[in-house]
């Protein structure tokens, strides 16, 4: 079947209008005749307003040939029906091959890892496959990327069935769209890209190192702040303190910043803005995003600045004025609320980035038509001079 | 001359054609037709009583032997015929078609006069011609002889259609010059009503008439397709129609008038012949002056 790269190019058919308009014009040029035995003549019902074609073969001509133009125009490619083929079962790394054999029944599907290159899955015979697993898991490709480079290359009529794990990480800003049937199977595993994007503000292994620096007001919050230290310990987080008075100046970054001094300096904005996690109390304003909330009211607000964020307790960080610190999941809210990315979140559920199917295309690969029509064209073209410069039997008159 | 100069074949089948006068010749001097004058001729005509002051010779005295009585022998006169050739010279006479624009209805006229012209010379006949249009009549005067036709072939030249076809009063000096058994060739289109009108008076009035019709081919076959403004060329009126929608109403029209006009001219004893454009132009003559 014909199909058009270009179809906008179609556009140009309004040429058509051009051939007709022109026919038309010489037909309705009305002649003027000295005519002696005009009085036996009869003026008949208006020929005027009667539509008539001048020269309706080289008219047809003309419109067939900017058709065709028009068509050209639109790059068309003839494309074969694709051949039937089997359905296909890719299996994201990570998820164990057996346990997406056993979840997705299949049997004359092929079955494939998500990977570059998508080799064969392993079926738990061959260290030599299992090993390749081994890397491909190890040395992850976003899949977003993977399964849009299959579903442009797969036949169009091969069924997909994808098995990712529940939870998928280092998601692009756009929705999976593919144009192939796709069972979208969310099964338990490790999403392979987690390694690799990780946590970069906290990379493991490595010590986190927190300032806190208070003014007068502000020794009445270092209480919380050491009681969120030692819950944070307990969890295992491997934290650098270093607490002083306001006028001792800050470590070099990176660093996170508690400012229990009031009045946020500039020098700390810039630090906030250049992407450095700045948690200020006392802030009195109401301004930013809610981050963290309470039943009580909101907790913790987020100003955009640069690249980063300043983030923000309205009132004092104090169990009294601040009754939501009591609350026994506070300090591992706070953390996940500090230690998130300032950039759009890249993970999400597999079930709720499940792929939208795009408009079908049930076509195989396509064959270039523009050298054939051209020259059809060409011929049209010699057909058309051929009929116009054709010496007319009847005159003119 | 170049526009009514005769091309010698249709000139060499001219010399065929003769004048046959219904009515006897008046003309002076010898001629091939039959004469009024009688007296002393070679042709007998009649015996008629003595009377006197007849010749003494011109007394048949062998039949004065026979009836003691004095007869005189008279004989007829071979006379010239006068020739006078109208051409309608109104505007719709420049009518031509499309495939030949030079040769208009007049210059077929002009070219018929011409023929004419030469007939009556070849034969002796004095020959006049003049154009005849509202816009003033062209007069060359009657006369015969080679030198003559030349003249008449010169002022054919600058004859031009114009206007409509004369009023009576118009016509009044042709009354005068053309005298009766005067044989009057009118060449027209045969579009006016007074044409007819003018053809029977002359008849009436012991002019012997012949009427040479001329018909375009575009009037014959109505080739026309499409829109057209019909313009009459002597009137200004215009007509909007579609060629081919009214041709077979047009053709139809246009024959009935043809033989109505023919009707009317053979009520007056008129022969009218018509001729199309693209005849041959001793075609119409030949018929037009053959014997009855």
């Amino acid at each position: 079947m014909i199909g058009l790269l270009a179809p906008a190019g179609l556009a140009a058919a309004a040429a058509l209008v051009v051939p007709l308009v022109i026919h038309l014009i010489r037909r309705s040029d009305r002649r003027v005749l000295s005519f002696a035995a005009m009085r036996y003549l009869r003026a008949r019902s208006n020929p005027r307003a009667r539509l008539r074609l001048d020269r309706p073969l080289l008219l047809a001509l003309r419109l067939v040939l900017l058709a065709g133009l028009a068509v050209l125009l639109a790059l068309p490619v003839w494309r074969s029906h694709a051949a039937p083929a089997p359905p296909w079962v890719v299996v994201a790394p990570g998820i164990d091959a057996l346990a997406a054999r056993t979840a997705v029944r299949a049997p004359l599907a092929e079955w494939h890892r998500l990977g570059y290159g998508f080799p064969a899955l392993p079926d738990g015979s061959d260290a030599a496959t299992l090993a390749a697993d081994a890397r491909l898991a190890a040395d992850p490709v976003p899949l977003n990327s993977l399964l849009r480079q299959l579903d442009h290359e797969l036949l169009p009529t091969v069924a997909l069935t994808i098995v990712v794990p529940e939870t998928l990480v280092g998601l692009d800003a756009e929705r999976l769209q593919l144009s192939h049937a796709a069972t979208w199977v969310p099964l338990p595993g490790r999403s392979p890209a987690e390694a690799a994007t990780g946590l970069a503000r906290a990379p493991p292994g490595s010590e986190l190192r927190i300032a806190v620096r208070y003014d007068a007001a502000g020794a009445d919050e270092l209480p919380v702040v050491r009681a969120l230290g030692a819950a944070w310990a307990a969890d295992g987080r491997a934290i650098a303190w270093d607490i002083g008075a306001s006028d001792v100046p800050l470590p070099p970054p990176p660093a996170w910043v508690f400012w229990l001094g009031g009045h946020v300096s500039e020098s700390l904005r810039a630090r906030a803005r250049a992407g450095e996690v700045v948690l200020a109390t006392r802030l009195g304003t109401s301004a930013g995003e809610v981050v963290l909330d309470s039943p009580e009211g909101a907790v913790l607000r987020a100003q955009v600045l640069g690249r980063g964020r300043l983030l923000g307790v309205t009132g004092a960080l104090r169990a009294d004025a601040l009754p939501a610190v009591r609350a026994p999941d506070f300090p591992q809210r706070l953390w996940t609320v500090l230690a998130r990315p300032a950039s759009v979140p890249t993970s999400a559920p597999a079930r709720s980035v499940a792929p939208l199917a795009t408009t079908r295309a049930d076509w195989g690969p396509a064959e270039d038509l523009l050298p054939a029509l051209a020259a059809v064209l060409a011929l049209l073209f010699l057909l058309e001079r051929l009929v116009a410069t054709r010496r007319r039997a009847r005159p003119a008159a | 001359m170049s526009g009514v100069l005769i091309p010698a074949d249709l000139r060499s089948r001219l010399r065929g054609l003769r004048f046959a006068a219904r009515h006897p010749a008046i003309g002076l001097g010898l001629g091939l037709h039959r004469g009024r004058s009688r007296g002393a001729g070679l042709e007998f005509e009649q015996y008629r009583a003595y009377e006197p002051g007849d010749e003494p010779r011109r007394v048949d005295w062998k039949l004065y032997a026979r009836s003691d009585r004095f007869f005189v022998r008279e004989a007829a006169r071979d006379s010239p015929l006068s020739v006078w050739v109208l051409l309608d010279a109104s505007a719709s006479m420049a009518q031509a078609d499309a495939a030949r624009p030079a040769y208009s209805k007049f210059a077929a006229a002009k070219l018929l006069a011409a023929c004419l012209a030469e007939v009556a010379t070849l034969q002796g006949d004095s020959c006049g011609i003049a154009s005849l249009s509202s816009a003033g009549l062209t007069l060359a005067p009657s006369g015969s002889g080679a030198r003559h036709r030349d003249r008449l072939w010169l002022g054919l030249e600058p004859m031009r259609t114009q206007g409509e076809w004369p009023s009576e009063a118009q016509l009044a000096p042709l009354w005068e010059r053309i005298a009766p058994e005067t044989l009057v060739v009118i060449i027209s289109d045969g579009l006016d009503a007074a044409l007819p009108v003018f053809a029977a008076r002359l008849a009436a009035t012991r002019r012997q008439v012949l009427s040479l019709g001329l018909i375009s081919c575009e009037e014959r076959d109505f080739p026309f397709e499409g829109g057209y403004a019909f313009v009459d060329p002597e009137t200004g009126a215009e007509c909007r129609s579609d060629g081919a929608a009214v041709r077979a109403e047009f053709l139809a029209r246009f024959a009935a008038a043809r033989a109505e006009l023919a009707r009317q001219l053979a009520q007056s004893g008129i022969r009218h012949v018509d001729h199309c454009l693209d005849e041959a132009p001793d075609v119409p003559l030949r018929q037009l002056l053959a014997r009855a």
